[in-house]
């Protein structure tokens, strides 16, 4: 088997120092890899995907970094809380529901009990053809070497944000709640800290190999999604083609202020769909001061999927995504709120 | 969750015999054995769908801290032979024997076994060998060019005159379906375990036919049934996979052979796709023509089923689908397309569900054409005698079914109209499905003693 080397790190310092000195690479072929929930990366490993020489397991860091706080400037979540503790958590589900439900859809008790927060985020391309190398290219595995998906089965594969290079559709659900809500990622590296817009964390498809702005070494510690008169009203609808345990066909987070039905500010990210986490600007715009109606809501569906490159049997995912825009933008203006 | 009670056809709730064993992980499955000097085998499965192995570097892979052996088609060759299918008197899911020799028939064909000390190493071991092929253009399925479409060497059901009947229907439907590839794939993966003592073979392994599995060993390998024994204490699941003999058992019974130590295979959860049998994709013509008042005058199914290109494994369902229904016109026509494809297999019985699927399908069309409440329609064309031949079912209980299941269900309160009923949040619609199964009977056997 492929041999690696496994530490723990009892803290943040002694994480940086497992993997300090990396070379400069793409930060998921560092040599030196964070472990924490292990969900993901364990079946890249033994898919020979991700291929680490050493693990830093970062359980420890719990300690410090698993927490839930709210305050007047918004709601802090430590990187290694984990998803069902979001999921579960009584304030997140009032004041923020949007992210409840991203983490109440996503995968199993098994996985959101493991997974943290910020493993979550950094989920890889569920792409076949990126996950098992046995059928031919693929430019996130192999720079180079083409994709194999663009005339392949693509059902699961991006309409928005792709490109020649790489089709693959970001699989998360919680990252369209933080791109919808203008969060902010919290970055610890050998230079200190750094703070991102969450929106600026993925790439895009350029470099496919190059999924992230996070450089070797590098730890997400924790996100801060910023209060609004918007995050209560506030839902996340995912399609999928089974009801549990399943990645999202097409999913949206929608965060709404209303003033009657007159809409102040709308929020959208869009999974499923998008190369990487999607927040859908011109859908916002087009709702900005209207309305909201079934009529301005396939509006703003239009606007959000105009750009949409479909391949093959992905065919329907425009029509999807709409619908699944429509439907969380009318469930998110019918929300009763207390 | 609260369980409802079960209602009386079910019986007394009875406690399962393997229940505890099973739930508390005692329950100890075909993977789950470990005879001393254990070796771990690992596929390495085609890449490509269609051609031929050229080379093969080995370098790497026998570099591996650990590994033990490569078997590959210039190992095996002849020493196994492919067996007959199961549904030509023979065991077997498909005569696709890999390793034979360097051509590919589908993708994901075993191309060799690799063996080692351990799982990791094998499958190490697996992913450094290279092989090297040259490939053809595949035709996979339905629609591409280089698939050859036949008769399944079966006799198509007909009665009457279906095209005259037809044309002069009151109400006619014309109507193709189509059904997906459906693959059972239990969560106890495909794995096999087999150790020499001598000239006897033991295979651990889970199936649904251990002395299919003994004997249809014995043609492969040539040998004797009594020589034989095959383990299978529980089944984890099977849905009609593990009915037939795959063939990776042999090929590891051969390993074992070579190495002269037990050695034992766990196929990965993508393998499973390729290496066993499957329910593949079917096509479905239906014409179906009846009078104003509901009786069914003409039924025409044709069908298209995709198997591999040396097995024609069919499942047929016109057998069923032309005699479930009174009707005195009967047409009907199977095709077997043959693809670069793994051979299909039984799997969740009854065979014959896509076929009914897309009658039935036609038949909810059809009594939507005549503005007819659809469970009227099937039990206007109720029968005590199928249509082909004029025979007496050996049991038929289609209208106690359909009233049984109309009173529980609450079938007078459905609204046939397009979004006129929901359930919470979803638009819902009703309608009826019959199940039906054939059996066939046979005169008794004569055994003389």
């Amino acid at each position: 088997m492929r041999s690696f080397n496994y530490e723990r790190a009892s803290d943040t310092n002694a994480a940086l120092r497992a993997t300090a000195g990396q070379p400069a690479c793409p930060a998921t072929s560092a040599p030196a890899q964070f472990i924490a929930g292990g969900t993901t990366m364990l079946d890249l490993m033994k898919l020979d995907t991700m291929r680490p020489q050493t693990l830093v397991d970062i359980g420890d860091l719990r300690a410090r970094h698993a927490y839930i706080r709210s305050d007047d400037r918004g709601l802090h979540l430590g990187a290694l809380t984990r998803m069902q503790a979001v999921a579960d958590d009584p304030m997140v589900n009032r004041l923020y529901p949007v992210i409840a439900q991203t983490m109440q859809l996503a995968a199993s008790p098994q996985l959101r009990n493991m997974a943290t927060l910020a493993g979550n985020v950094l989920q890889r391309s569920r792409c076949n053809y990126f996950r098992n190398g046995d059928w031919g290219g693929c430019n996130k595995r192999d720079p180079g070497s083409g994709c194999s998906a663009l005339d392949g089965l693509t059902r699961k594969h991006a309409v928005l944000g792709v490109s020649d290079d790489c089709i693959s559709a970001y699989p998360g659900d919680f990252a369209q709640a933080l791109v919808a809500l203008e969060a902010a990622v919290v970055i610890l590296g050998a230079g200190g800290t750094r703070t991102l817009p969450f929106e600026a964390l993925h790439l895009g498809p350029e470099h496919p190999e190059r999924e992230t702005a996070l450089l070797p070494g590098e730890l997400i510690t924790s996100f801060i999604v910023p209060a609004g008169p918007w995050t209560r009203r506030s839902t996340y609808v995912k399609v999928r083609d089974r009801e549990s345990y399943e990645f999202g066909l097409a999913s949206a987070a929608v965060a709404l202020q209303l003033d009657g039905s007159k809409v102040l500010t709308a929020r959208i990210g869009l999974g499923g769909v998008a190369y990487r986490p999607w927040r859908a600007h011109a859908a916002e715009h087009s709702l900005t001061g209207q309305h909201l109606n079934e009529t301005t809501a396939q509006a703003a569906a239009r606007a959000a999927f105009a750009g949409a490159v479909t391949h093959g049997d992905n065919v329907f995912k425009p029509a999807l995504g709409r619908h699944t825009l429509v439907r969380a933008l009318l469930q998110a203006q019918a929300m009763q709120l207390a | 969750m609260a369980i409802s009670a079960p209602k009386s056809l079910c019986g007394p709730p009875t406690a399962r015999i393997d229940g505890r064993e099973k739930v508390t992980g005692e329950a100890r499955y075909g993977s789950d054995f470990a005879p001393g000097g254990l070796a771990w085998a690992f596929l390495k499965t085609s890449a490509i769908a269609r051609g031929r192995i050229v080379g093969f570097d080995q370098r790497a892979a026998r570099a591996v801290p650990g590994f033990l052996a490569i078997l590959t088609y210039r190992d095996i060759g002849a020493l196994v032979s492919p067996g007959k299918m199961m549904t030509d008197e023979g065991y077997m899911g498909s005569t696709i024997q890999p390793l034979r020799d360097e051509k590919i028939l589908h993708a994901g064909q075993i191309v060799a076994v690799v063996v080692a000390e351990s799982f990791e190493a094998a499958r190490e071991a697996s992913r450094l060998l290279l092989v090297r092929y040259e490939t053809e253009r595949p035709s996979a399925s339905f629609d591409d060019a280089g698939v050859t479409v036949g008769s399944n060497g079966k006799e198509d059901p007909r009665v009457g005159d279906f095209g005259g009947a037809f044309a002069w229907a009151a109400a006619r439907i014309d109507v193709q379906y189509e059904t997906a590839t459906q693959h059972h794939n239990p969560i106890e993966l495909f794995s096999s375990i087999a150790a020499w003592e001598g000239g006897s073979l033991t295979i651990w392994e889970s199936s649904q036919n251990v002395w299919g599995a003994k004997n249809g060993l014995a043609q492969q390998l040539n040998m004797s049934a009594d020589d034989i024994r095959v383990v299978s204490p529980f089944v984890g699941g099977a849905f009609g996979s593990r009915g037939s003999l795959t063939q990776r058992t042999a090929l590891i019974a051969v390993a074992a052979r070579k190495l002269g130590r037990p050695v034992k295979l766990v196929a990965t959860r993508d393998q499973g796709f390729t290496i066993a049998t499957y329910r593949a994709e079917t096509r479905h013509h239906i014409q179906l023509g009846a009078t104003a008042d509901g009786k069914l005058s003409a039924l025409r199914h044709e069908g298209w089923e995709i198997s591999s290109r040396p097995d024609a494994y069919s499942v047929s369902g016109t057998d069923a689908s032309t005699r479930l229904y009174a009707c005195p016109n009967v047409d009907s026509k199977v095709s077997i397309v043959r693809a670069d494809r793994n051979t299909p297999g039984f799997m969740r019985s009854p065979p014959e569900t896509p076929y009914l699927f897309a009658l039935e399908c036609g038949m909810d069309e059809l009594a939507y054409a005549l503005n007819m409440d659809p469970v009227q329609l099937r039990l206007i064309n109720d029968t005590a005698i199928e249509p082909i031949k004029g025979l007496p079912y050996s049991s038929r209980h289609l209208r106690e079914c359909f009233e049984a299941a109309s009173a529980t269900f609450g079938w007078s309160r459905r609204t046939p109209a397009p979004r006129s009923m929901s359930d919470g949040d979803w638009w819902v619609g009703w309608g009826p499905q019959p199940p039906c199964t054939r059996h066939k009977r046979r005169p008794q056997p004569r055994a003389c003693v």
